[in-house]
C-alpha cells in the first residue's frame, strides 16, 4: 500500500520520506507531513506452508499427513505451519486463538467494552435533570446496574469506581427524595 | 484475590470531544491503542508498532470556518450589546463567551488530519486534530516505533538521481480514487441568482410594503438557508475552487447576521415603541443588505462562470498510442 496524500488519495513521491518540513502534494497541493518507518518497505513475508511428514514424524493436529513444528503453548497441540498463529511471541492452534477472542481473556483479544460505571451514572442523572419524576424508575435501574456490574470488566484504560459510588449515592438522594416528597404530599392537610 | 490492575497504558497528547463521542489515543509496550468512545461503551484498535508504515499528517487552513463563525457570532452578539440597551447583560456575556471561544481556537493553531497507515489499513487519528498536538504526540510515538523498527536509511527509500521534481499544481489533477470531482451542477447559479433577487427585494422593501412582500422575504431567506447548507454538504464531494466556497460561507454568515439583527432591531422598537413606520435603522440595514446580497451574488457568479470556462479549456488528454 503505498504512502498517499490524505486529501487526493494520489500516491506521494519518494522525496517526501526524507523531508523534514511539510511538503505540498504534486497533485493537489495540500501541505502534507509524512513519517515513514521500515515496515513500509519490508516485502510481504511468502506464504506459509507446511511441509508433507515422512513416516515417522509427528504430525499437525488439524492436519495429520502434514509436518508438525510447534506446538500451541495453551493446549499443547501439535501445529503445522499452516495452522501455527504467532501472536504475542507465542505460538496459538486456532482453537486457542477463537477461544481466547470469545471468552475475551486477556485484554490484547478485546475489541470493545461497555462502561457499565457510565450506565449507571446516566440513569442515575438524566431521568432526574430531564423531568425528575422518571428518576422513580432511573435510582432503582442505576443502583441495580451499579450493584450488578460492580465487578464486571470496565475500560481497558485506567478508570477508578468513583462513577459507581457517585451513581449509587445519587440515585440513593433521588429516592429519599420522592420518598420525602410523597410522604409531604399523603400527610398535607385536604381542602375538602 | 485478584491481581492488582496493571496500569499498562499511558495517554497520549490529544482528545477530541463531541456531545456523543470521545477519541483518544494511549501508548503500550508494544502497540498503540486508538479509543472510540461514545460514552457507554468503548471501541479499540491497536496498531503494534511493528506494523505501522507511516504517519501522514495533512495541514488545514491557519483559521478554521469554525473560527470564522465564532467570530461572526461573537460580534453579532456585541454590537448590539455595544449599540443599545436593550439586554445589555446577556449580550455582553454570551458576546463574550464567543469572542473568549474564537481567540482560544485563534491560540490553538492550525489544525490537521493524521493518519495512520499499516500494510493493510489507513485509519484517520480523530484525536490529533491540532498541528501542535499531532507534533506532540508523535515525538512521544516515534521513539517506541523507532525502538522496534529501526530507522529509515537512504537505501530504504530509493530516491531517483538528480534533484528531487519541484513540486506543482496541475491545472487538472489526474482523477484518482477517492479524490473530489469538479462541480458541474447550477446550485451556485441557483443561489447567486438568490441573492441578487434577495438585492432587489431588499431594495423594493424601501418603499414597497405588504405581505407579498413578506412572503417573498420568507421565500427567499428559506431558500437561501437549505441552498447554502445543501451545497456545503456537497463541498465535501465535490471540487469547487476555494473563493467561491468563501463566498457561500460569508453569505451564510450574511444571512444569518441579518436576520438576527432585524429580530434585535425588532424587539428593541417594540420596548421603544417606535410606532408602524419600521424598526429602528430599518433604512441603513435595507441598504447594506442590498450591497452585501449584490455583491455576494455577483462576485460568486463571477467566480462560478470563470471556473466553469477555466474547466472546459483544458485540452483533452492525447490519445495513448
Amino acid at each position: 500500500m503505498p504512502v498517499t496524500c490524505a486529501r487526493c488519495q494520489a500516491p506521494l513521491p519518494n522525496y517526501f520520506f526524507i523531508a523534514t518540513n511539510p511538503m505540498p502534494c504534486p497533485s493537489c497541493g495540500t501541505e502534507v507531513e509524512v513519517r515513514v518507518f521500515p515496515a513500509l518497505f519490508r516485502t510481504s513475508p511468502a506464504p506459509a506452508v507446511a511441509e508433507l511428514s515422512a513416516a515417522g514424524e509427528a504430525g499437525c493436529f488439524f492436519h495429520p499427513e502434514k509436518r508438525a513444528i510447534v506446538t500451541c503453548h495453551l493446549c499443547g497441540r501439535f501445529l503445522c505451519g499452516l495452522c501455527n498463529v504467532e501472536f504475542k511471541g507465542q505460538n496459538w492452534c486456532p482453537g486457542c486463538l477463537e477461544a481466547g477472542s470469545r471468552k475475551q481473556k486477556g485484554t490484547d483479544f478485546e475489541n470493545h467494552r461497555v462502561l457499565y460505571d457510565s450506565v449507571a451514572l446516566a440513569f442515575a442523572t438524566l431521568p432526574f435533570l430531564t423531568f425528575f419524576w422518571p428518576s422513580l424508575i432511573g435510582a432503582p435501574v442505576a443502583i441495580y446496574v451499579a450493584i450488578r456490574y460492580w465487578k464486571a470488566p470496565g475500560s481497558i484504560l485506567p478508570r477508578t469506581k468513583i462513577r459507581f459510588v457517585v451513581a449509587i449515592l445519587l440515585a440513593l438522594g433521588q429516592l429519599a427524595l420522592m420518598g420525602a416528597l410523597i410522604l409531604a404530599v399523603a400527610r398535607a392537610p385536604r381542602l375538602t | 484475590m485478584m491481581p492488582p490492575a496493571v496500569r499498562r497504558y499511558r495517554r497520549l497528547p490529544g482528545r477530541a470531544f463531541s456531545p456523543i463521542s470521545r477519541d483518544s489515543l494511549w501508548l503500550a509496550e508494544d502497540h498503540l491503542l486508538s479509543v472510540q468512545s461514545n460514552r457507554f461503551s468503548e471501541t479499540y484498535r491497536r496498531y503494534y508498532f511493528r506494523d505501522i508504515q507511516a504517519i501522514a499528517i495533512q495541514r488545514s487552513a491557519p483559521i478554521t470556518p469554525l473560527t470564522y463563525v465564532a467570530g461572526a457570532v461573537a460580534a453579532a452578539l456585541l454590537a448590539p450589546g455595544v449599540l443599545f440597551e436593550f439586554q445589555k447583560t446577556f449580550l455582553w456575556i454570551a458576546g463574550g463567551l464567543f469572542l473568549a471561544l474564537t481567540l482560544a481556537l485563534i491560540a490553538l493553531g492550525p489544525t490537521c488530519s493524521c493518519y495512520i497507515q499499516t500494510a493493510v489499513s489507513r485509519d484517520r487519528l480523530g484525536s490529533l486534530r491540532w498541528i501542535r498536538t499531532a507534533e506532540r504526540a508523535l515525538g512521544v510515538l516515534q521513539p517506541h516505533i523507532d525502538r522496534v523498527q529501526g530507522q529509515v536509511t537512504e537505501d530504504m527509500v530509493a530516491l531517483p538521481s538528480g534533484p528531487p521534481p519541484l513540486p506543482a499544481r496541475p491545472l487538472q489533477p489526474p482523477a484518482l480514487p477517492g479524490r473530489k470531482v469538479p462541480e458541474t451542477g447550477w446550485g451556485y447559479e441557483f443561489l447567486f441568482t438568490v441573492f441578487l433577487l434577495d438585492s432587489l427585494h431588499s431594495y423594493l422593501g424601501l418603499t414597497q410594503k405588504g405581505l407579498a412582500m413578506d412572503i417573498a422575504a420568507w421565500a427567499i431567506l428559506i431558500t437561501e438557508i437549505a441552498c447554502i447548507l445543501w451545497l456545503m454538504v456537497r463541498q465535501r464531494r465535490f471540487e469547487v475552487p476555494v473563493a467561491v466556497q468563501v463566498v457561500v460561507i460569508l453569505a451564510l454568515i450574511a444571512t444569518g447576521g441579518f436576520t438576527y439583527a432585524v429580530s434585535i432591531l425588532s424587539a428593541v422598537s417594540k420596548q421603544l415603541r417606535t410606532g408602524a413606520t419600521g424598526y429602528l435603522g430599518f433604512v441603513p440595514l435595507h441598504i447594506t443588505a442590498v450591497a452585501v446580497y449584490g455583491v455576494l451574488g455577483l462576485a460568486g457568479l463571477i467566480l462560478i462562470t470563470r471556473h466553469r470556462q477555466a474547466l472546459s479549456h483544458i485540452p483533452p488528454a492525447a490519445p495513448s498510442q
